[in-house]
């Protein structure tokens, strides 16, 4: 069934001028694209360009395949013979879809493969500046995690705050107690990420992933800003791993007087810093004259200014991997195609899935949109008002669940920028497009597939 | 007897309804029919009276609004049972963009075949119906309706089935593939002892092959019975032979007009438009010209009830005994020459059969009939037991 569905789509004529227009958009590109003149950005371009076109392409062309597959049998009647041969309608079903994978696998293999061919012809190329070839060497072709610290939990006590202020005080928030709550995490969050005239801060880092070689060199980035800057603005500070537990330094501090508001990296040398996936950064905020206690308050605008990376994976890791991601897309948009064609005619099967296919890229601003991502909301700047929380109590976990949030699970943007694209992103990825597609597949469209008529005639 | 029916149908009833669920055909009512083991049964019936969607219904495409069915004493839509059925559908039903092997090829992996198994039945169906190989690597899309006929119907032998199911196997094929197909059920039939339930509204057809027949009519049985019992009431006699010379028909009618006091109609009947037709293309074929259509060899796949070609059974067909089920009503016609072929086909290892000895000399007598395109000895046998004589139409 599924080597029928494969060679089927072979001899649609779609599929080969996908597969033309692939090669032709993958040949041209990295002749075509400039990019900001270095080679880096070259690479990176192409990479991003190149990746999403074929992810797009083959999606498109899996669904299409997917939604003529068996809505077509219907449809010329070819079914007739399959459903009288000792073949169950479950096997019919799933060998369907398995065809469709398979030969979006092999395109995808196949584009992947010359993608990475011409990848590696852009990046040996001679680079005209030395800090190019480190960039690619150090920043693309490879996968690096990204560690911000981990926050710790400010809800608890900005609760017990709250609590205790409206028993004890008899206070009353204006605006609601969550509204204060919420105040109060801020507070004690900005707390955190300020760093007072000779004061330190230890951040901590959590789940950490192991390196790829034990002697991996770490490299901190950091960006602070200052509520009243130095005139010079420049602003020193030390940094020192300690570890997790005992909290006794991991090697000498490091000091630096960088510009403020802008993004500055060190390397943290090569001793190994993981205590079981943790590790802690002692960073302190030096008065400008020792004994003078004179200098100026520095604050990370977010955890996110803080980041420790280091080498975890290879380039070539990192790239399957992203691959993987868009194989998910396909294999999601093929069960829902198959989906859809066991009961709807091809042009409406497609349809159908594209307006998956739309709303799941698209889930993520939808979700923005109705307000899921706010912790919390008043009535007044509830996009539904008071009844808000309801809705959202029903909409979210039903968008979240049948429409996957496909541009996050996307590891273009992560491979580019030589993040590692982690395993249990992946898999989840897998399990909520794979499982929730076969999900479909396999409970309502079965027994709709099943109770159909084989011979059934739509005029 | 009491054996288990093949396929038995109570109280069948189908409505074709639209998209809203209302009803718009009755398209079979209330219908019984039992097609017992080793019998060739036939659905006859004009014009959309309900036959492809009985047959539909037997294989589980359509599901019944009323009555039972069960195929082998299971519900149609087992698995197990589809294993034993072959079907051949009415109309367009092949992968367009497969050619002939690979059609064969893909049924054969859905009955999970052995790859040489079905590297074996493959050529030998191939041949059975007469697609030359250069045909057989054409995508069937571009094949004739009858070229495609042919491939459904080696599609429909490809797992050797034990019921064999048949809408309208002669629909779309010449005069010469009609035959083919005619022959080929006919000895499935009797020489593999396979049950075969064919559909038809071409009544010749019907007449030539089948046992018994259910005539259909609006979804509903007018007519059933053997082909005996149907025909019975047929008040005629004819005698066919070789030309007379006139003295002779006198002296015959003389002699009917004494004995029952009535005259004898006496016609020389013409060379038959079908006969002509067999031996144009016989003589084409003769003369090796080119054809990108089908040919014909006559031939039945060997593979064809392998199972029951074992001496035993042989000589059960020399002691010409007739099947059990079928016993009580259907004749079989002369199941000896049958056998010899077999035997013939068995020692001589089917292919290039050379003629044996014991041939009939009555064959050669009857040129203008046989419809021998080789001569093979079953053809030529064949043609003889299928029955030239047409009993409705020509001369009496
Ligand atoms: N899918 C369908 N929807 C609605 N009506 C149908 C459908 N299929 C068949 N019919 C109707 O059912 C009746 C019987 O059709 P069926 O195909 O069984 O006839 P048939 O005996 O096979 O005819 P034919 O000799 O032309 O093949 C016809 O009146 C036909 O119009
Ligand atoms: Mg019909």
């Amino acid at each position: 069934m599924a080597r029928l569905t494969f060679w089927e789509g072979l001899r649609m004529r779609v599929v080969l001028v996908v597969v033309i227009a692939l090669v032709f958009v993958v040949l041209r590109l990295p002749f075509a694209l400039r990019g900001d003149e270095t080679l880096a950005g070259r690479l990176q371009t192409f990479l991003s360009y190149s990746l999403t076109a074929v992810g797009f392409l083959v999606a498109v062309a899996s669904t299409f395949l997917a939604c003529a597959t068996l809505a077509n049998e219907f449809k010329t009647q070819t079914l007739h013979l399959v459903v009288t041969k000792p073949v169950s309608r479950f096997q019919i079903l799933i060998g369907k879809w398995l065809g469709v994978n398979l030969l979006g696998l092999c395109m995808l293999i196949l584009c992947a493969l010359v993608i990475y061919g011409f990848a590696v012809f852009i990046k040996n190329r001679p680079a005209l500046f030395l800090r190019d070839a480190l960039t690619i060497r150090d920043v693309i072709w490879t996968a690096r995690t990204a560690a911000s610290p981990t926050e710790p939990d400010f809800l608890t006590p900005a609760r017990e705050m709250v609590k205790e202020q409206v028993e004890r005080q008899g206070r009353f928030f204006a605006a609601g107690d969550q509204a204060a709550v919420a105040e109060y995490v801020q507070k004690l969050r900005d707390e955190w990420l300020r760093l007072n005239v000779a004061e330190a801060e230890l951040y901590e880092f959590e789940g950490l992933l192991p390196p790829e070689r034990p002697d991996t060199v770490y490299q901190v980035r950091y960006r602070v800003r200052a509520s009243s800057p130095p005139l010079d603005d420049l602003v020193t500070l030390d940094f020192q791993f300690r570890d997790p537990d005992t909290l006794t330094p991991l090697g000498p501090p490091s000091r630096f007087k960088m510009p403020l508001n802008q993004e500055h990296q060190f390397l943290a040398g090569a001793t190994p810093m993981l205590r079981g996936g943790r590790a802690a950064l002692l960073v302190g905020n030096p008065p400008v004259q020792e004994d003078r206690m004179l200098g100026f308050v520095v604050f990370f605008e977010s955890r996110d200014s803080l980041k420790v990376l280091y080498r975890v994976g290879s380039f070539e890791m990192n790239y399957t991997k992203a691959v993987l991601f868009i194989f998910l897309h396909v294999a999601f948009l093929s069960a829902v195609g198959v989906f859809f064609s066991t009961f709807t005619s091809f042009p409406v099967a497609a349809f159908c899935t594209f307006a998956i296919y739309a709303l799941s890229a698209a889930s993520g601003v939808w979700l923005e949109a109705i307000g899921a991502n706010d912790q919390y909301l008043t009535p007044k700047d509830d996009p539904y008002g008071s009844l808000g929380p309801f809705i959202r109590a029903l909409l979210v976990p039903l968008i979240q669940f049948a429409f996957p949030d496909l541009a996050r699970y996307s590891g273009i943007r992560n491979l580019i920028d030589g993040y590692y694209i982690r395993l249990d992103e992946l898999l989840w990825a897998a399990a909520h497009t794979l499982g929730y597609g076969l999900l479909l597949l396999v409970l309502p469209g079965w027994l709709i597939f099943r109770a159909r008529e084989a011979a059934e005639v739509q005029v | 007897m009491s054996v288990q029916p093949v396929i038995s149908v109570v109280g069948l009833t189908k409505v074709y309804r639209d998209f809203w669920r209302r009803a718009r055909v009755r398209a079979v009512n209330n219908l019984d029919l039992e097609v017992r083991p080793g019998e060739i049964f036939g659905l006859l019936g004009p014009n959309g009276s309900g036959k492809s969607t009985t047959i539909k219904i037997i294989l589980g495409l359509l599901n019944p609004t009323r009555g039972r069915v069960t195929v082998f004493g299971r519900p149609p839509d087992d698995v197990r049972v589809k294993s034993r059925i072959g079907y051949l559908p009415e109309e367009s039903y092949l992968y367009r963009f497969l050619n002939a092997r690979e059609t064969l090829d893909y049924y054969g992996t859905l009955f999970q075949l052995p790859r040489g198994e079905r590297r074996r039945r493959m050529a030998q169906l191939l041949d059975m119906v007469g697609l030359p190989r250069h045909a057989a690597r054409r995508p069937v899309g571009e094949y004739s309706k009858g070229m495609a006929r042919r491939i459904g119907l080696a599609q429909a032998l490809i797992n050797d089935p034990d019921l064999l199911i048949l809408d309208e196997p002669t629909s779309g094929l010449d005069p010469l593939g009609a035959k083919l197909v005619k022959d080929a059920i006919v000895r499935i039939g009797q020489e593999f002892k396979k049950t075969i339930l064919l559909s038809s509204h071409l009544l010749a057809d019907v007449e030539e092959v089948c046992h018994r027949v259910v005539i259909l009519y609006g979804g509903r049985i007018q007519t059933s019975g053997t082909m005996e019992q149907v025909l019975a009431r047929n008040e005629q006699v004819q005698l066919t032979g070789e030309r007379l010379s006139p003295q002779t028909i006198n002296e015959i009618q003389n002699l009917v007009r004494q004995r029952e006091g009535r005259s004898l109609t006496v016609s020389v009947p013409r060379d038959r438009l079908e006969h002509l037709f067999l031996r144009i293309v016989r003589e084409a074929h003769e003369r090796q010209v080119e054809s990108a259509g089908s040919g014909v060899t006559g031939e039945i796949a060997a593979f064809l009830g392998a199972e029951q070609q074992g001496r035993e059974v042989i000589e059960q067909l020399v002691r010409v005994e007739p099947e059990p089920a079928a016993a009580g009503e259907s004749e079989t016609p002369a199941p000896a020459p049958v056998a010899e072929a077999v035997l013939a086909e068995l020692t001589a290892a089917g292919q290039t059969a050379p003629r044996p000895d014991g041939q009939p000399a009555t064959t050669e007598a009857r040129k203008p009939d046989a419809a021998r395109v080789k001569p093979e000895p079953d053809r030529s046998l064949l043609s003889e037991l299928s029955g030239e004589e047409p009993r409705g139409g020509g001369s009496s």
